[in-house]
């Protein structure tokens, strides 16, 4: 059990609207991230759910029971903090017997729980100490055995990760997936990181500006982004402003305002409509002037190489061209080139395919 | 070993200095004078204290003083504790406002206040004349003059004291460890019983002791309010210093007092000490 369903769900502080009309259903065992800029109404929606915040309108449904208007302490959500909000004055076994202590469950059934829920994140042992004297990541494995133990139908995680370093953050997402997976309880994880959402999700919501962007597979978000917006927000761009776009059977064709012609393929949802171009760094190739042959289905660019940054596994090309205000990003593999290919002033062309083009 | 001083003890000088001749001095002059005879000669004895530890009549002022104090700092807890919470807990700009309403008592002199409560709670007072009037007492109540009547004052003059001390713990607690608590299962009722209170523990001490000590040492409520017909320590010793001139007598009074508020101190200390270990601290 532990399908929600949130329907038309809004949050409004006199004028300011937090969350707009937001709708979302998430189904049993699934994890759905809510993935947006701060400010966008993630953490407000998340707070709505747990019974944190009372909604202006709108309507959450777990298992089809209305829940809108049930006390937190009665809802059946376990809710995980950035902070971790630890009882700092209990030891961690007591931290982690909380829930089920206000529960009236019996004494040897509580050890029994509590000891199952510190192995599933592999605390064995620390059951007498404080929260302080744990470093975050444990802190935050703590947290997750409190919600955990009580077998909540649904557990929401609040940026769980982003109070830890770099290394700990990618360890600790693989240990909630897994654990997600083993238990089965549905998730919903709140966090402003892309690549922390693509890894651990099977759906992503961009929210933006209150109300939902796209939601979609992680695959689907960052192939088949539907907006300017959702693009810019998962993954590197090119975004260039476009002059004017013809639509025709298969593709569009856009006019840039130094002439050039841009063509991208028609997608589902495709329409042209904030005058611009996108294409990914990594699709983009550069190729020297001497030896370039134009095909049809592919989009050119000249320009000037304007920075060249090595990252390890990929060069980075800033190209300057006149068809666009800003630098030409493009990612390179150390296969097609090396430090010596290319040189500041480089007179180049940027070419990627129109299956690699969104218009927007 | 050469003793290094940093130039900052100069700092320490002035102050260090005040303390010295204004408060340590004469505390040891009092020292030495409760153990000499005023009259005639001046030879040392240990009579005075004798005298208090034997007569009952003085042990009672001990213990109505310590009795006061503790009800009062009791009541200021409670009533602090409440207070503090509503004005951490209210919107964030309206809470500067409140606790300026609380502070705003202490920038009256203490006289004014505890008059003004004389006249409250007077035979033909504002308190005797509303019962009276709503027909819920027959003949005016004994407030003033009486140990309710120095607590109720004493109470209204501390109770900033605890608001001050408990109202930055309050307002500063991380919030998402009550809601953790609910989201748990806890009902309100039960989170601000096991979470909020046990959190706020340190201040609960420090906010009590600080009401309790100055308490025990006030002088003007219970002179004004309590009258000779409660004497506590405080007006004993002006009683002895000013009307009797037994200055070594009154000397031995301010050592026993000092003695057992030190005692109630470190006990105190010694539970907090614990209790903060236990937590971990804040």
């Amino acid at each position: 059990m532990g399908r929600l369903v949130i329907t038309d769900l809004c949050k409004q502080y006199k004028d300011n609207k937090v969350v707009k009309q937001l709708s979302l259903t998430i189904e049993q065992g699934e994890l759905v991230s809510l993935l947006g800029p701060s400010g966008c109404g993630k953490t407000t929606t998340l707070r709505m759910v747990a019974g944190l915040l009372e909604p202006t309108s709108g309507s959450i449904k777990l298992d089809e029971k209305e829940i809108v208007n049930t006390p937190t302490h009665k809802r059946d959500i376990g809710l995980v903090f950035q902070n971790y909000a630890l009882f700092p004055h209990l030891t961690i076994y007591e931290n982690v017997a909380y829930g089920l202590k206000r529960k009236k469950v019996n004494k040897d059934e509580v050890r029994k729980r509590v000891e199952d829920a510190l192995k599933s994140v592999q605390l064995t042992g620390f059951e007498d100490r404080f929260p302080t004297q744990l470093s975050g990541g444990q802190q935050q494995r703590v947290a997750l055995a409190r919600s955990l133990v009580l077998n909540p139908a649904i557990i929401l995680f609040d940026e769980p990760l982003s109070n830890l370093d770099a290394k700990l953050r990618q360890f600790l997402r693989v240990e909630i997936r897994q654990l997600q997976k083993k238990h089965g309880f549905t998730a919903l994880f709140v966090t402003h990181d892309q690549e922390e959402a693509m890894v651990l999700s099977d759906r992503i919501a961009v929210m933006y500006n209150g109300d939902i962007s796209q939601l979609g597979t992680p695959t689907e978000i960052y192939n088949e982004p539907s907006n300017s917006f959702v693009a810019n927000f998962i993954g590197e761009t090119n975004m260039i402003a476009v002059e004017d776009a013809q639509e025709e059977s298969n593709h569009f064709t856009a006019k840039l305002k130094t002439g050039e012609t841009i063509k991208a393929i028609k997608r589902k949802d495709s329409a042209y409509k904030e005058h611009l171009i996108m294409f990914r760094p990594e699709h983009a190739q550069v190729i020297k002037q001497s030896v370039f042959e134009n095909k049809d289905e592919q989009n050119v660019l000249k320009g000037q190489v304007e920075y060249m940054h090595f990252k390890g596994s990929t060069f980075t090309l800033g190209v300057k061209s006149d068809a666009h205000d800003k630098t030409i990003i493009c990612s390179l593999q150390p296969d097609d080139c090396s430090s010596s290919t290319f040189n500041e002033g480089d007179d180049v062309f940027v070419i990627w395919n129109k299956e690699n083009t969104y218009i927007y | 070993m050469k003793l290094k001083l940093s130039p900052h003890w100069i700092l320490l000088i002035p102050g260090m200095a005040m303390m010295l001749f204004f408060f340590i001095v004469p505390l040891g002059q009092i020292f030495i004078i409760s153990f000499f005879k005023s009259q005639p000669d001046g030879a040392f004895t240990l009579e005075n204290y004798s005298k208090f530890l034997t007569d009952s009549h003085y042990l009672k002022i001990l213990w109505r003083t310590i009795w006061i104090g503790f009800v009062t700092s009791i009541v200021c807890l409670v009533l602090g504790y409440f207070l503090s919470y509503g004005i951490a807990r209210a919107k964030a700009k309206y809470q500067n406002f409140l606790l300026l309403l609380v502070i705003l008592p202490l920038l009256t002199s203490a006289v004014v206040r505890n008059f003004g409560w004389m006249v409250i709670m007077g035979k033909k007072g504002l308190i005797n004349e509303t019962l009276l009037a709503l027909h819920i007492i027959s003949s005016p109540i004994e407030i003033l003059y009486t140990p309710l009547g120095v607590i109720i004052a004493m109470t209204h003059v501390l109770l900033p004291f605890m608001v001050l001390v408990l109202y930055p713990i309050l307002s500063s607690m991380d919030l998402n460890i009550e809601h953790a608590s609910e989201n748990l299962g806890a009902s309100p009722f039960k989170t601000f019983w096991l979470v909020t209170i046990p959190l706020s523990l340190p201040g609960i001490f420090a906010g009590t002791l600080l009401v309790f000590s100055i308490a025990i040492s006030f002088y003007i409520t219970p002179a004004l309010i309590g009258g000779p017909k409660v004497p506590v320590m405080a007006t004993e010793i002006y009683n002895q210093t000013m009307n009797l001139l037994n200055w070594s007598y009154a000397s031995s009074i301010a050592v026993i007092l000092l003695i057992a508020v030190l005692l109630i101190i470190s006990i105190y200390n010694k539970m907090l000490s614990k209790v903060s270990n236990q937590g971990g601290g804040l």
